[in-house]
């Protein structure tokens, strides 16, 4: 009785002790092949990616924000420019000093610096000393002139009386014509000190100066009671309506300029505006100490917006130069695995990057070589985001 | 033994008493000592070098300081691996120790290194510093400050020298990262022209400015009885100061003032990071980190006090205006774990009491629950661990209070059974009542107990996540057995008496009940039972084979983090104006209450990231207030789908401000699989993980592929031709001085302001754009001005923008998101198709890491826990019962809990997660508590000489109240929380909702199915 039932546990305790372990591994081994999440699909179902060409698709949607522009590619007519530095300057046609020519003192100013004044406006008066005595001298001589015609003019009367001698008279016209001369002597002593544009005063022996070209006063270096020397320059007048620019061209820049070619100027004093010039002069050698040639371009200044002594930048039309080619904005290109690429529109909305050989073109465009079409849509803003989805 | 105990703790039943009462009073103070914390602490332990050189590429960033800095941490002990991240101007090193490494031990070590290193590294190449001791959690608080009244540039400088300190000084705070606005400087800036006229290079004006900024001390002088200390002052204090800093003597004598050469003016430095708020302008703001280790809740409390106080200081106008606070969270997660606990509690004292109708026994058996918790609050503080959603939230009090309600079943049956007025019989009765169950309870306990234990050697974040909370849990039930051996004894014999159960009506053990004559029906058809009851185990199986997984539970923090990478070339403006446009569009969904961008890095660099990487901080609605949906998850998805629909440029991954911290510093790929490329060249490598990227994306499944931008920084390299500069006599410092100086000019000296301090640097004017870089002027010393592009080429290339490395190899990753496949077939199928196709060249080797890393050693290591579980389980047994019929019987009971918890999960179709498996491993230690009881009883009879059936219909008919009972009690503890839906439940619900299942099915089931298998194992012994 003993042996049966025990016979008969026995199996059911070994299914039951394996179905329990069994389950217990079961368990352990469903914890241990769990699948892993699967995360949602993402936002952005990849482009499809074709074998070939890469290209890249930018939704619509995204399209308002990434601010894409397109432009039709075409030839323009594209003048490369070279950018240089320098300074304007004086245009020596336009520009006159006005000084004393014997020394003296100022005893008067008629204008202040800046001030415009025309041809033959008077600038300044001069006391002179020297001047003094020559006026002194000329009267003498005027004087004695006078009285030596006078002198003359009686001896010619009574000569006819045969009251005087042909000698006396002969004496008498002598003195005359030698007294003429030298009164002509001292009053082109006198005029030679004030010039052409002087006015001498008999009565103050002052000299005036006049100004000798329309202009501007832009340096007055005369006070009241200063004494000056003929060396001195006491008043600049400028015509500023037209100044020449100069400019520094290093070695490598001359083989692109021309005398003629047209110049563009800005500086610092003018915002974004710009005068134009053209190259007037350029210089035959090179300065061995600044390794630059001087450049001199003419500018029409009617605004007087350039100021001698400033510092400009100009750009130079190169001219001979300007040729048909595709020109797009410098925006249109961006770097991409170090190639300078654009981006082209295939199909709407579906964007082909194509590496692109750039030659220098003006200040805005760049001139594109290779690896596009006349005809085809370009990417010129918003580049950035298409570069963007290439690389995401 | 146990009964030993039992009897020991009656006789001294005062003295016991007084002991509970002392330890539930020390519990209420604990408690309040605990460090508390949203989420458990994930960060690794590990200490940062970060230098910071602004200007250097990313390349010399590397030769000259992460290298050196790199070869001299090696060899550390306890050192687990070193990587690093170096970008432009940026260096920062990460080295992290082996688990268990004391933070300020390793502090230690790597600063005592780092002394020898600063030799390795040129002085104008930075010096390395220790990063802030913080960790994931250390970012708690983030603010912006505001003001109608100031420039931003003002702002920032209140925020660095007046807020920032002020905020410093709050115990617990290590640092004030400032961010945005304009960061103010001293600036020089020099007209060329006027240098060129007055025949002055810029290394002069440099020197000079340099040499003109000191104070020197002259010792003393003694005066009389006095002394006198001698002292120079030469510092630059004001604008004026520095303008009539002499540079030159001069050509004709008269000298060359900074006045005559430049502009003198207050300035913005060149910004490295942006900051926007709301999609509407730019903002300064700052983010508070704690030191590693604090309690975050009186931190952020102190905080708060501090920045009312700070707010009250700030000049009119100017405000400070919260955009994250870590205290919100906390008080979150706290309600949600408070609220949970309380429910649970009270459901637990309700149901005690609607069952054994008296309130003193109720009252007793609840105690047990503080007393319980008090044990497990003591453990916490000794052995660390932080009161968290984990530690704490995860508790379930009905298993606290097991053993008590099992006794107290049973001193009711004795009391209404053998009623009697004797005190003395009546404690006697008690005890009796005591001694009958207490063995069975106790083991029971025991074995929920160490069924815990194994999950302690969990390792990596899963660990870091279930340890603290499986340590908790067995502290508490180690709690609850004190409370069951000594405490209730004690109490039970004290306060119950025949009053006590007074009106109850104790069912008569010698009338057959129903449930007996259902067991006496099933013990005639055991073995129809027995295959039923496999079949349906067996038919769950194709259930559990159709849950999905998640392995590593995202615990909702209330704010969102969308972090949008763009390509490396993205200029300042244009990622300020696409995140305008991001948060312009995140603002659109009615739950986002604020937006915070920040791009770029901050102040101290902790994140080396580039322009190319925003931050979006979402601070979102109270739930109850969300309109698009209710899912965290699904409204995350709806934001990265917006963003990236409408915002080109824009890679977006929608994460949580801490997840992110704590991934950004374990470096843990938030992707499924991170493909690392480890090699030298930066080219080879991104050619690599190309090639590595267009074979992964061919294999089905590979949702979004991203490989790694490392190159594309596209730079304008400035080479100086050497033999063009001489011609000019023109030092290459001067060229390079003047490159400096063009965009972020020079840093000549500092100037300072009372205790602020300002750079002082040169630039030059005007700051050239990229195309006139060439024109840049560059002086002789004779006075000429050359332009750049005549003493030097200047290219245009593209160069490395960020350079990872790990373990002293450069690496680059491609990150992989699976869409509808799983992992590991992926991972073997893909890993195949890149060793087939991808050739590596000698030392450039190809690793494999991501989620899915974590995935497989959390499944590996829970594989091998089952087992072990099971294994404890069924040595506890034996342990009890000394035989191996009784052990297997009751041990037979196992697979119906687990099939309870696997059709829970299915039924409210939750994906198979950690927290459910751990659940699972808890049922298989609850779901013997009913076996044991029982088997103890049937046992008892037996030897009590009653003949196996009776013994089994009776026995069973004994216990089934105390079974329904504490089944009842653990599955209304965890109710709560099943059905939680606040913030940090989505860890608690799948392992409270696997605990309910499987005590309805194994109390059900076991109920049916144990007395038949006792039958079965029994009969031949106990048949002679």
């Amino acid at each position: 009785m003993s042996t049966q039932p025990r016979r008969n546990a026995l199996p059911a305790t070994l299914a039951l002790l394996a179905a329990t372990v069994g389950s217990g591994f079961a368990l352990g081994y469903f914890v241990a092949t769990r699948r892993t999440p699967q995360p949602p699909p993402p936002a952005h179902a990849a482009a499809a990616r074709p074998e070939g060409p890469v290209r890249v698709r930018l939704p619509d949607s995204l399209r308002a924000n990434a601010g894409v522009r397109m432009q039709t590619i075409a030839r323009a007519a594209l003048a490369p420019t070279v950018e240089l530095t320098g300074s304007v300057e004086f245009d020596p046609d336009r520009v006159a000093d006005v000084g004393g020519r014997i020394p003296g003192r100022i005893s008067q100013v008629f204008v202040r610096s800046g001030a415009v004044v025309r041809a033959g406006d008077p600038l300044l008066t001069v006391v002179s000393p020297t001047l003094g005595e020559l006026l002194a001298a000329s009267l003498s001589a005027r004087a004695q002139l006078t009285a030596a015609r006078t002198q003359f003019a009686r001896l010619a009367t009574l000569a006819t009386q045969q009251l005087a001698t042909g000698v006396e008279l002969d004496e008498a016209r002598a003195r005359v014509a030698t007294l003429n001369a030298e009164l002509r002597g001292v009053d082109q002593r006198v005029r030679a000190m004030g010039g052409r544009h002087a006015d001498v005063s008999h009565e103050s022996s002052g000299i005036t100066l006049r100004a000798p070209i329309a202009g501007r006063v832009v340096t007055r270096n005369a006070l009241v009671g200063q004494v000056i020397d003929p060396t001195e320059t006491m008043i600049r007048v400028a015509d500023l309506s037209r100044v020449l620019v100069v400019l520094d061209a290093f070695e490598r820049n001359l083989r692109d300029i021309a005398v003629g070619d047209r110049v563009s100027i800005g500086g610092e004093s003018m915002g974004q505006r710009r005068i134009d010039g053209v190259v007037a002069r350029i210089d035959s050698t090179i300065d061995r100490e600044t390794r630059t040639a001087k450049v001199e371009v003419r500018v029409d200044n009617p605004d007087e917006l350039l100021r001698p002594g400033q510092f400009v930048t100009a750009r130079i039309s190169v001219r001979g130069e300007v040729r048909q080619a595709i020109a797009v904005p410098r925006s249109a290109i961006v770097l991409l695995e170090g190639q300078p690429t654009v981006f082209v529109e295939v199909e709407p909305g579906l964007f082909e990057p194509r590496p692109v050989g750039v030659e220098a073109g003006d200040s805005e465009r760049v001139e594109l070589t290779r690896g596009v079409r006349e005809g085809e849509s370009l990417a010129i803003e918003g580049v950035f985001a298409l570069k963007s989805e290439l690389q995401r | 033994m146990l009964n030993a105990w039992i009897d020991r703790s009656i006789r001294s039943r005062y003295a016991v008493l007084a002991f509970a009462a002392l330890v539930l009073i020390a519990g209420v103070f604990a408690a309040q000592r605990l460090p508390i914390d949203a989420v458990p602490d994930l960060t690794n332990v590990q200490v940062q070098v970060l230098t910071d050189t602004p200007g250097l590429t990313a390349e010399e960033m590397e030769r000259f300081v992460t290298r050196p800095v790199e070869r001299g941490l090696t060899g550390l002990p306890a050192l687990d691996e070193v990587r690093s991240i170096t970008r432009e101007g940026t260096s920062a090193v990460t080295v992290i120790f082996k688990e268990g490494t004391d933070p300020w031990f390793a502090r230690q070590l790597v600063f005592e290194r780092l002394r020898t290193i600063e030799g390795e590294i040129p002085a104008q190449y930075g010096r390395p510093e220790l990063g802030p001791v913080t960790t994931g959690l250390g970012e708690i608080y983030q603010f912006v400050l505001k003001s109608d009244r100031h420039s931003p540039m003002q702002l920032r400088t209140m925020l660095d020298w007046d807020i920032g300190p002020a905020i410093q000084s709050v115990p617990g705070i290590i640092e004030v990262n400032s961010f945005g606005g304009a960061k103010q400087q001293y600036e020089v800036v020099l007209d060329p022209a006027r240098m060129q006229s007055h025949r002055v290079t810029l290394s002069q004006v440099f020197q000079a400015l340099a040499r003109d900024n000191v104070n020197v001390g002259g010792g003393y002088v003694e005066r009389g009885a006095e002394m006198y200390v001698l002292r120079g002052e030469g510092q630059l204090r004001t604008l004026d100061d520095i303008r009539d800093v002499v540079v030159s003597a001069g050509r004709d004598g008269t000298p060359v003032l900074v006045r005559h050469l430049a502009e003198v003016r207050v300035g913005a430095a060149l910004a490295q990071g942006v900051v926007t708020q709301d999609g509407r302008g730019e903002v300064v703001c700052a983010l508070v980190l704690m030191l590693a280790g604090q309690n975050s809740r009186t931190v952020v409390a102190a905080l708060h006090d501090k920045l009312a106080e700070v707010q009250r200081t700030l000049p009119a106008g100017a405000r400070i205006e919260t955009v994250y606070d870590r205290k919100q969270f906390i008080d979150r997660t706290l309600k949600t774990v408070g609220t949970n606990l309380v429910e649970g509690a009270l459901l637990v004292s309700l149901v005690i009491l609607a069952f054994l109708r008296t309130p003193r026994g109720a009252l007793l058996v609840t105690l047990g629950i503080p007393f319980s918790m008090s044990i497990a609050i003591f453990g916490m503080l000794a052995l660390d661990i932080t009161g968290n959603l984990m530690s704490l939230g995860a508790i379930d009090f009905g298993f606290l209070v097991d053993g008590p309600i099992v006794m107290l079943e049973a001193v009711i049956a004795a009391l209404a059974v053998r009623s009697s007025d004797d005190p003395e019989q009546v404690r006697e009765n008690v005890r009796r009542a005591i001694h009958r169950v207490a063995t069975p309870v106790v083991f029971a306990v025991a074995i929920i107990l160490l069924v815990y234990l194994p999950l302690l050697s969990l390792r990596g974040v899963e660990g870091k996540m279930f340890r603290p909370m499986a340590a908790t849990m067995a502290l508490a039930l180690g709690g609850s057995l004190v409370f069951a051996l000594v405490v209730f004894p004690a109490a039970a014999v004290t306060f119950l008496g025949p009053s006590t159960v007074k009106g109850h009506h104790h069912s008569d053990p010698e009338k057959p009940g129903r449930y007996q004559r259902v067991v006496q029906w099933v013990l005639g058809r055991r073995l129809w039972v027995l295959l039923a009851s496999m079949a349906l185990a067996l038919s769950v199986v194709p259930v559990a084979g159709s849950l999905g997984a998640d392995f590593v539970p995202r615990i909702d923090e209330g704010d969102v983090y969308v972090r949008i990478r763009r390509i490396p070339s993205v200029g300042p403006t244009e990622a300020r104006r696409l995140d305008l446009a991001a948060e312009t569009v995140l603002r659109r969904f009615p739950e986002v209450m604020t937006t915070l961008g920040t791009t770029g890095r901050a102040e101290v660099a902790l994140d080396p990231v580039g322009m190319d990487n925003t931050d979006i901080l979402v601070h979102l609605r109270p739930r109850s207030e969300w309109r698009t949906t209710q899912d965290p998850v699904a409204l995350r998805n709806l934001f990265k789908e917006a963003v990236e629909r409408e915002i080109p440029s824009t890679f977006a991954s929608v994460s949580q401000p801490i997840e992110d911290k704590t991934n950004d510093m374990i470096s843990d790929s938030p992707a499924d699989i991170a493909i690392n490329i480890n090699g030298e060249d930066m080219q080879v490598l991104t050619d690599i993980g190309m090639r590595v990227g267009q074979v992964v994306r061919r294999v089905r499944g590979a949702g979004d592929v991203r490989v790694e931008r490392a190159v594309g920084l596209p730079m304008l390299s400035v080479r100086v031709d050497r033999r063009r500069a001489a011609r000019y006599a023109i030092a290459t410092e001067d060229i390079l001085g003047a490159v400096e100086a063009a965009r972020m000019g020079r840093e000549v000296g500092a100037i300072f302001e009372g205790p602020r301090r300002f750079d002082l640097r040169v630039l030059l004017a005007p700051g050239p754009s990229a195309n006139r870089l060439p024109d840049l002027p560059i002086g002789t010393r004779d006075g000429q001005l050359i332009p750049l592009a005549q003493l030097a080429s200047i290219e245009e290339n593209e160069g490395v923008a960020q350079i990872r490395r790990s373990n002293r190899q450069r690496r680059i990753s491609v990150e992989v998101n699976l869409r509808g496949r799983d992992l590991v077939s992926f991972v073997e199928e893909a890993r195949a198709a890149v060793e087939r196709e991808v050739r590596t060249p000698a030392g450039y080797s190809i690793t494999w890491a991501g989620q899915f890393e974590n995935f497989q050693r959390a499944q590996e290591r829970l594989g091998m826990l089952v087992p072990v579980s099971l294994a404890i389980i069924v040595a506890m047994l034996y342990a009890l019962f000394r035989n191996a019929r009784y052990a297997l019987a009751v041990f037979s009971c196992v697979p119906f809990a687990l099939v309870g918890g696997v059709v829970a999960l299915a039924v409210r179709s939750m994906a198979f997660s950690i927290p459910a498996a751990v659940g699972m491993i808890a049922l298989c230690g609850i779901a013997v508590l009913n076996g044991v009881v029982m088997a103890s009883e049937v046992h008892r009879r037996i030897t009590e000489g009653e003949s196996l059936d009776d013994a089994i219909s009776h026995g069973a008919a004994e216990v089934l109240r105390p079974l329904l009972l504490t089944a009842s009690v653990a599955a209304l503890g965890f109710l709560p929380m099943a059905l939680s839906n606040s913030a940090g439940s989505e860890v608690q619900r799948p392992l409270a909702t696997v605990v309910i299942g499987g005590l309805v099915s194994s109390t059900l089931l076991g109920l049916l199915l144990l007395p038949a298998v006792l039958r079965m194992f029994l009969r031949p012994r106990q048949e002679p």
